[in-house]
């Protein structure tokens, strides 16, 4: 058959057939008001290429008949697309379409009347093609006079029908994606109506091939852009049954045939032939039926085909994970197979900090730094109502006026279109964020539902990975400072060493100065804040830079790749100096006072490998430890001190500073001699008593120290206060008190006798509390104070003084007894009390001043 | 998606839950929100110079302690960096600024800051309360969006003239006349060519002063309708069958025309200090209750009634609120030393008189801010509509200040420098706040004749003539009162000298000059009459 001939035939029956397919589907589709009027829109479509391929077959009653019952319904076709335009967009505008409408209807008896196509018929000739001959036949009409006019209306129109489809993309009513395709259908559709109006191309079905084109076009935009939502009111089983009953039908049809037309030409092997055809199309039926199925499930439970498969993935993979990373990344891609939404933000509950953040996105680089704190309305929505929350909930539910501009602005900025809360025991342990859908269509009802069943079915699995990270990140990190711990620095020293090749690695370790004795005069809860202290100072002035690492007591190691000797010298001291400036560089007398020695040692320069680098840096620190700590030493093979004998450093306090005791003591004795010598005296009872509380010789020494020291701070009390008779009055009394403090200020200037500081600082402290100038109370109050305490009372008490004679050492003793528990340690002013009256400690005995060495 | 969509899609319920559900907040829910906003509010007014200032350059942590560490302000403490509108000292950028009278005139206008977030939600509080007007029943309404609005409020650079320009793109009205043409007219002409245009077009929503309404309304009964020029032409064949049709009827029942007989009314809202005793009046004239509505310069539109126009209900995002109880206030005007206590909504005691104090939120400037104006606390809640929020309505401004109609504020101040630049031979005075029997408010000013005076010709009506001409001079609205509302807002009394020292002398106490309570003006004239036998003239 020529190929126009074909064209004439097969492209009405093709059409035809496409649609009527269609009307099937829909038929048995779920209803909503979008599908009832899309299906008026088919029904004309189907009578138009009926009718036309009716015309062609010449059946009763005519051609003209059938013609002008085709010219009726095609002029149906741009009304009823009109009207659903309106109806899809909401924007149904009665009196246009009642305008419409009318118009449509008188073109219609026009028609009917005849003024359209005045005559019509079909000549039948015969055309040879390939030696063959075919009957061949043409379409003749004439056209009427309302013709043109009726064919000015269609135009009008399909134009009114785009325009109103320009203007609701516009007002975002929709968009291009959902009607871009049917638009594009009308253009083709009316190009083929046009052509019918030129008789030598009308009398082919150029029209019908519009028509055609344009099912193809619908199709496309339900398969693929879901402009309608179509969903089979019968089960997916019995539209298989279908399918498979007409590919039996189709394969029976063809083992049939095959055998018929071989019956007689090759008697003798048929069966075999059949059997062997019969099988080939088995082969080829088996994977066109299960592509069939795929089609009709992607075509007509699209949503519901993705979803499935997303969860199908999502359980199966989640079940193999344990780390929140793989998870969160799993949840990721199962949300974005079964909902394509453009952008997926997880957030995840930080406890520490007090709110959610971006753990993760479905890009490769977007990942926006924000958080939503734990008081955002949106979070507590989600912890009351644990279901998906939208963004116009945001702005109609009163409960969310309460947002703060920056929070809504998070949201906005993000294009958040839904968020979908991650519970896990009544706990909001995440919230998962989706911005709009790739098509740009709302999110429904189904859509949220599958969200809300994603995000608590990977809840508990969350959770329990938070739990391993948290265990897995506690087994390598310092409870205490939350720093890296010792196992890790091993580790990573090992991986810094051949990650960095022959580049520089350096490795700085911290010791801090005297930490027992810290330990031991202000507790270990003070001990323990400072380690926590100088943690973060080293945490964050060393930040991405280096890894830093609780080496082990007061120990720190501090990795520094690609740092050379010179930056990390620099940086040591940066640390050293800030440690210093926190703890020691203060106006609060009360402070806590801490230094640090550092050592340095730089891979490959100084070392070869890491034991190496382990060990010299150890060294180096041990150098800075005996020069004098509060200093930062380079390992250098040639630094001194490196083959020192580890044991040489003790916890000894050195003799350095006696002459500078003796100093200041001589200046006190300048301004006040009964000062001086008070305080010799109350050095002698309180390193006797020490002694006696069974303390070691370092205490004793510190004792004895702090006693010469205690009252330095008189050299500020103007000299008529400290040698005033009479009684002192109340503002003479505050400056005198101030003595304390000024003692503190002295003392710091000489760093290395900051060990004396708690002891001086608390000796006119009370058991009860109500001393100066801290106004501590009990075991709080530094145990070597607690013995100035007394000592210092009981010299006062029993020395002689211009204004008053000493009270004898029974009242003295009588009164410090008196005093017990209120301003003196029970324990150990009952201890003195023994010594004097054992006579450990002798009255009016000239003391020594032993050298401190 | 803008409203007209919302509407276009009828989406009424979600439109009712997205305006209005905040009617539905139990007291708690809506602490929490002035809570929380307040809380942004501090952190971005303690990052400023005008906060720091305010705050006494503390930084208070909780709302509890802002109310213990943030004094009372009046505008006066904001005034050197508003009036030159230093921006950089703001606690966020303002994007407008709305300008005001301040003490009649007197001094300069006031400025206010609006940021970006304060008009969303004035617009979001202004359509509130569009659709509450056109609520009758709670989750019904009839705002359908193309409604002819009839708007008879001030422009830009006022309060009133941020509606026209926030709601554009989000609800299609049709202003009557025109923004831009009303921009350009002056408070008369825009209510005529209003009226004229309401004629043609029909109106659908109406907002004014109550006192404007009012006026409008008597003239136009009066005239018979007759008022306005009705030409058939230019009307629509709706408006003209409507016309006819009242004409009809105002035959037949032989009773002038009434608005409502040629305007069926969506909804109407008024505004302003005089509405408690003129709804019923305008309900009478309009056929529809009237949505009072309040708002300020500085804190915008703080309050709506509901859809039974009977409480007005505060609105939880605009502002945070305290109450000062007028006992509080009471003797803080004796002593201004005095630091009255505030209470907030949750702390009301139903059928009490408060002053409001309110706090911008949203980047706003005002900080414990005294407004001046006086609510009373009728019921906590209106259980018959279902609503858990405290129902106020709007007494006065403050004794300190006479408003009238909501036009002027007649201070001590204001008083005081038109006597003296009249150079009357008035030795004491005191003014109070009264009505007519057309519920219309006056100044009555109670005076002593000074020594210089008893010799000249100093009658009631030459004190009230001098008094009018500079009142209109210190006070420039002072003169639109008659011109506008036909009101005469001045009456004189004469009481005989030494009156008032005789009532300090009896009393032990001063008499308060403006608004005195209504015991001490009793008394003062028993004493006028008592004491000379002439009493009061």
């Amino acid at each position: 058959m020529p190929l126009l001939q074909l064209f004439f035939w097969v492209m009405p029956v093709i059409a035809l057939a496409s649609y009527c397919l269609l009307m099937l589907f829909f038929s048995i589709s779920k209803k909503d008001k979008f599908i009832r009027m899309f299906m008026l829109v088919l029904t004309s479509l189907i009578l138009w290429t009926a009718s036309s391929l009716f015309m062609k077959m010449q059946l009763y009653p005519g051609v003209l008949f059938w013609n002008r019952v085709m010219v009726a319904v095609m002029l149906t076709v741009p009304f009823f697309l009109y009207y659903f335009i309106s109806v899809f967009t909401n924007s149904i505008n009665t009196g246009k379409i009642i305008f419409w409408g009318v118009l449509t209807a008188v073109a219609i008896v026009f028609d009917v009347l005849g003024y359209v196509v005045t005559d019509a018929y079909v000549v039948t000739s015969t055309v040879t093609a390939n030696g063959r001959e075919f009957p061949s036949v043409e379409f003749v009409y004439s056209l009427g006079i309302a013709a043109i006019p009726i064919y000015i209306l269609m135009f009008i129109m399909i134009m009114d029908i785009l325009v109103k489809a320009r203007v609701n993309i516009r007002n975002g009513n929709t968009t291009y994606g959902r009607i871009g395709l049917i638009i594009a259908g009308v253009w083709i559709m009316f190009i083929g109506v046009i052509f019918n109006i030129v008789p030598a191309i009308g009398k082919y079905p150029v029209d019908i091939l519009g028509c055609f084109i344009n099912a193809i076009l619908i199709t496309l935009a339900i398969y693929k852009y879901r402009m309608l939502e179509l969903r089979f009111m019968v089960t997916r089983g019995i539209v298989y049954s279908l399918f498979a009953l007409l590919l039996t039908c189709i394969y029976v049809y063809v083992v049939f045939f095959v055998e018929k037309h071989t019956a007689n030409l090759y008697r003798d092997i048929t069966p075999y032939f059949t059997t062997f055809s019969a099988l080939l199309v088995a082969v080829v039926f088996q994977p066109l039926y299960r592509f069939t199925c795929r089609l009709v499930d992607k075509m007509f439970y699209k949503a519901e085909y993705s979803q499935r498969q997303a969860l199908k993935h999502f359980s199966v993979s989640i079940s193999n994970k344990l780390d929140l990373h793989d998870m969160v990344k799993e949840l990721i891609e199962a949300v974005q197979l079964a909902i394509r939404a453009r952008e997926i933000l997880v957030l995840i509950k930080h406890e520490e900090k007090a709110h959610y953040y971006v753990f993760s996105t479905s890009s490769q680089i977007y990942k926006p730094d924000c958080q939503i704190s734990f008081d955002n309305p949106i979070v507590r929505w989600l912890i009351s109502n644990n279901t998906s929350l939208s963004r116009e909930e945001l702005y109609f539910q009163p409960f969310f006026k309460s947002m703060w501009e920056k929070e809504k602005r998070i949201i906005s900025d993000l294009g958040i279109e839904v968020i979908i809360p991650i519970m896990s025991r009544n706990d909001l342990i995440g919230m998962m964020m989706l911005t709009r859908k790739n098509n740009s269509t709302a999110y429904t009802l189904d859509d949220l539902d599958l969200l809300t069943y994603l995000g608590a079915s990977s809840a508990v699995a969350f959770d329990n990975a938070r739990l391993f990270t948290r265990a897995q990140d506690e087994a390598l990190t310092d409870s205490l400072t939350k720093l890296y711990n010792h196992r890790y620095f091993r580790k990573a020293l090992s991986e810094q060493v051949k990650k960095v090749g022959s580049a520089e690695l350096s490795l700085l370790l911290l010791d801090l100065d005297m930490f027992k004795l810290f330990n031991d005069l202000y507790g270990h809860l003070e001990g323990d804040n400072a380690l926590e202290m100088v943690a973060s100072i080293m945490a964050r002035l060393v930040g991405e830079k280096g890894i830093v690492c609780r080496y082990g007591g007061e120990e720190f190691a501090i990795l520094l790749p690609y740092f050379d000797s010179k930056r990390a010298f620099d940086m040591a001291e940066n640390i050293r100096l800030e440690i210093q400036r926190t703890f020691f560089n203060t106006t609060d007398v009360t402070q806590r006072f801490l230094t640090a020695s550092i050592g340095v040692c730089t891979y490959p320069h100084a070392a070869s490998n890491a034991e190496e680098l382990l060990k010299r840096v150890d060294l180096a620190m041990y150098t800075a430890k005996n020069n004098g700590k509060n200093q930062t030493v380079i390992y250098t093979p040639a630094s001194p001190g490196n083959s020192l004998d580890e044991d040489a450093d003790s916890n000894a306090v050195k003799p350095a500073y006696a002459a500078t005791i003796y100093a200041l003591t001589a200046a006190i004795d300048t301004k006040d001699h009964y000062t001086f010598g008070h305080s010799q005296r109350v050095a002698e009872y309180a390193t006797i008593l020490a002694g006696a509380l069974g303390l070691d010789k370092s205490h004793l020494e510190i004792v004895k120290e702090a006693a010469l020291l205690h009252d330095v701070g008189k050299i500020g009390i103007p000299e008529s206060i400290l040698t005033k008779t009479g009684r002192l009055t109340s503002e003479e009394y505050a400056i005198v008190k101030k003595h304390v403090e000024m003692s503190i200020t002295i003392i710091k200037h000489l760093p290395s006798l900051n060990y004396v500081i708690p002891a001086v600082i608390g000796h006119h402290e009370r058991w009860d509390g109500r001393g100066y100038p801290r106004g501590i109370k009990g075991e709080n109050i530094p145990l070597l104070a607690r013995c100035l305490m007394i000592t210092d009372a009981f010299d006062a008490m029993t020395s002689n003084r211009p204004y008053r004679a000493g009270l004898s050492v029974i009242a003295a003793l009588n009164e410090i007894q008196n005093c017990m528990g209120t301003q003196f340690d029970p324990e150990i002013a009952n201890l003195f009390v023994n010594l004097v009256r054992d006579g450990a400690i002798v009255l009016d005995c000239i003391p020594k001043i032993k050298s401190v060495s | 998606m803008t409203l007209d969509q919302k509407l276009r899609k009828k989406q009424y319920d979600q439109i009712w839950q997205e305006y209005c559900g905040f009617l539905d907040l139990s007291v708690p829910e809506f602490m929490e929100i002035q809570n929380r906003l307040m809380l942004e509010q501090l952190e971005m007014y303690a990052n400023c110079e005008l906060g720091r200032r305010i705050m006494k350059g503390k930084k208070p942590a909780s709302v509890d302690e802002y109310r213990q560490m943030v004094p009372l302000t009046e505008y006066d403490d904001y005034a050197d960096i508003l009036l030159p509108k230093v921006e950089s000292a703001l606690p966020s950028k303002p994007v407008l600024w709305i300008e005001t009278t301040w003490e009649s005139g007197k001094k300069p206008v006031k400025m206010a800051p609006y940021t970006d977030s304060m008009l969303k939600c004035h617009k979001s509080s202004f359509i509130t309360c569009m659709i509450l007007a056109t609520s009758s029943k709670k989750g019904q309404f009839s705002l359908r969006g193309g409604e002819n609005f009839l708007y008879g409020m001030a422009p830009l650079p006022y309060l009133t003239g941020i509606v026209p320009h926030v709601i554009d793109g989000e609800l299609s009205i049709n202003f009557l006349p025109p923004t831009k043409e009303a921009e350009a007219m002056s408070f008369g002409q825009r209510n005529k060519a209003g009226f004229k245009m309401g004629t043609q077009k029909g109106i659908d929503l109406f907002f004014g002063l109550s006192s404007v309404i009012a006026r409008i309304s008597d003239n136009f009964a009066a005239g018979g309708g007759s008022g306005q020029s009705f030409s058939v032409l230019n009307n629509s064949p709706k408006m003209n069958y409507r016309l006819i049709k009242a004409w009809l009827k105002s035959k037949k029942n032989k009773a002038p025309i009434m608005p409502k007989d040629i305007w069926k009314l969506k909804g109407l809202i008024c505004a302003g200090t005089d509405s408690a005793s003129l709804k019923k009046k305008i309900e009478n004239y309009w056929g529809v209750k009237p949505l009072e509505i309040f708002g300020g310069t500085e804190p915008t539109c703080i309050a709506t009634e509901t859809w039974s126009k009977d409480g007005l209900v505060f609105f939880p995002d605009v502002c945070f609120y305290e109450f000062i109880p007028k006992s509080e206030m009471e003797k803080n005007i004796e002593d201004a030393s005095y630091v009255p206590n505030t209470y907030l909504l949750d702390e009301l005691v139903a059928g009490n008189q408060y002053e409001l104090v309110i706090s911008s939120l949203k980047g706003g400037a005002f900080a414990r801010y005294r407004m001046g104006d006086m609510f009373e606390c009728l019921s906590l809640s209106n259980e018959e509509d279902g609503i858990g929020l405290p129902q106020f309505a709007y007494v006065d401004r403050d004794p300190r200040i006479i408003d009238l109609a909501g036009f002027t504020r007649i201070s001590e101040g204001t008083i005081s420098e038109a006597l003296k630049l009249s150079k009357l031979s008035i030795a004491e005075w005191f003014a109070v706040k009264e009505f007519d029997e057309c519920n219309r408010a006056f100044i009555h000013l109670y005076v002593e004749v000074g020594a210089d005076g008893m010799k000249g010709a100093m009658t009631k009506d030459i004190i009230k003539e001098h008094l009018s001409i500079y009142f209109r001079y210190v006070d420039t609205d002072y003169s639109d009162l008659k011109y506008l509302l036909g009101i005469d807002p001045l009456v004189v009394s004469i009481i005989p000298a030494g009156t008032i020292s005789q009532y300090f002398d009896t009393f032990g106490r001063s008499l308060r000059r403006i608004n005195p309570s209504h015991f001490d003006v009793i008394e003062v004239l028993k004493i006028a009459r008592n004491g000379s036998g002439k009493g009061v003239s």
